[in-house]
């Protein structure tokens, strides 16, 4: 683990995705601060002071991480495709962070022609402007809304693997040839701090592993 | 003068969208993303809304002037907060100008195609920049920003602490309200009077002490006279 820590030391992240995804909630929670119950729709590119964020994990050890030059941005197309807008933001970064929704995936936004997967048409397009060895992780947010919803847990889990499955090789085949820089789906709450712990602790894991097979993976090939 | 609404995205819309008083379209089919000036902002920058606390939301206003957009043409808007959207986050309504080169903004847009919510807010707006009540120091900040000369490059009224791009601007936000910003004219002005007050002090200095030592010889002065042969 120690191993991981080091290397996501210093990280620069970027984080993008949909409008009312949570993109603003992970910044709060990164920051290590409540999600305001009123914020804003942002409105332009911002810069956000730098902060540290301390990650505990379940082994007692912590993952120290400085943010630098955070930009916050909004989520709508227009910011997608601005000249300061989304490829602005992610020039810079070591790992870029897709945020959408639940209910994006259970209502198949990736499909082509829809809001997800254009985003992602976006992302390949981007890959080659943004720094060599970007990594790219998706977050499903508002897992808890879902999970409050619903009776049959058992059924609900089977819908979302499969679901969790179809995106997945979506993702690697429409990332190609850059496949081997996206590191996995996560489900995740921002507005829940138990399941956000939780799931955080998989994703730095995760992304670490990814970053680390590819090299291997280089050095064999 | 081409004038729009851009319209505050209450149902978290992929899209944000725009009204030229009689219907309504994506705003990318008036303004191309790609046209969108460095900078450019669908509304008021949460830093404001931040900084302005406790000032009621209503007050407030942003305008961003763009003097030399695209060959040669301008770009005005003014943004004001109107509301929430679904999830309770502050959404924006912005007047968008598209104007020719030297030509003066004009707050006058009908609000036909708007909803009833979003057309209260835009009447508003409009009443504000078109009759400014004495007191209302954020519209007088915009009236100034259309006032101001292109030669200042991109400007908003309010200065901007966390802007990715940098902008001329002519006041200062704050808890207290708005504070004008002095001008290099003005800071000049005030400089001088300092360098003035401060050489007049050194002056009255030295005369007192010359007057608390009267042994000492003065200073004799002479002429000398030049004479030509």
């Amino acid at each position: 683990m120690q191993a991981a820590l080091d290397w996501w030391s210093g990280k620069k992240i970027a984080v993008i995705g949909p409008t009312a995804s949570g993109k603003d909630s992970f910044l709060a929670r990164l920051q290590n601060r409540e999600i305001p119950l009123i914020h804003s729709n942002s409105a332009m590119g911002e810069k956000v002071k730098s902060f540290p964020v301390k990650l505990a994990l379940s082994n007692r050890q912590t993952i120290d991480i400085m943010c630098k030059g955070v930009i916050n941005i909004g989520g709508e197309t227009d910011y997608r495709d601005a000249p300061s807008g989304w490829l602005e933001v992610c020039r810079d970064a070591d790992v870029v962070f897709y945020v959408m929704t639940v209910n994006d995936l259970l209502r198949k936004k990736f499909l082509k022609g829809r809001r997800i997967r254009q985003d992602l048409d976006w992302l390949l397009t981007a890959l080659p402007h943004l720094k060599q060895g970007a990594l790219v992780h998706i977050l499903i947010n508002k897992i808890d809304s879902q999970i409050e919803s619903h009776t049959d847990y058992q059924a609900f889990a089977d819908e979302l693997a499969q679901h969790l499955g179809e995106l997945d090789r979506m993702v690697r085949s429409l990332l190609d040839p850059y496949e081997a820089r996206y590191t996995g789906a996560t489900l995740i709450s921002m507005k829940n701090k138990q399941i956000y712990t939780r799931a955080i602790n998989l994703v730095f894991r995760a992304v670490y592993s990814a970053f680390h097979e590819t090299t291997r993976r280089r050095k064999a090939g | 003068m081409r004038a729009y609404w851009i319209l505050p995205n209450r149902q978290q819309k992929d899209d944000l969208l725009a009204s030229d008083g009689a219907k309504v379209m994506p705003l990318r089919q008036i303004l191309e993303p790609k046209l969108r000036p460095p900078g450019f902002s669908h509304g008021v920058p949460a830093e404001l809304l931040e900084r302005c606390a406790p000032t009621p939301l209503a007050q407030i206003l942003f305008a961003q002037k763009f003097p030399d957009w695209n060959a040669g043409r301008q770009l005005f808007c003014v943004s004001t907060p109107a509301g929430v959207d679904s999830s309770g986050r502050i959404v924006h309504l912005s007047l968008l100008l598209l104007l020719e080169q030297n030509e003066r903004p004009r707050f006058d847009l009908s609000c036909a195609a708007l909803s009833e919510l979003d057309a209260a807010y835009a009447r508003a707006l409009m009443r504000r920049l078109t009759t400014p009540s004495p007191d209302d120091c954020w519209a007088e900040s915009v009236l100034r920003l259309r006032e101001l000369p292109s030669s200042r490059g991109p400007a908003t009224n309010v200065e901007l602490q966390r802007s990715v791009v940098p902008f001329y601007s002519l006041y200062a936000a704050g808890t207290a309200g708005l504070t004008r910003k002095a001008t290099t004219w003005r800071k000049l002005r005030t400089r001088s009077a300092i360098f003035l007050l401060l050489v007049a002090a050194v002056g009255v200095w030295l005369c007192e002490r010359a007057c608390q030592h009267p042994s000492r010889p003065s200073t004799s002065t002479g002429a000398i006279a030049w004479r030509s042969s």
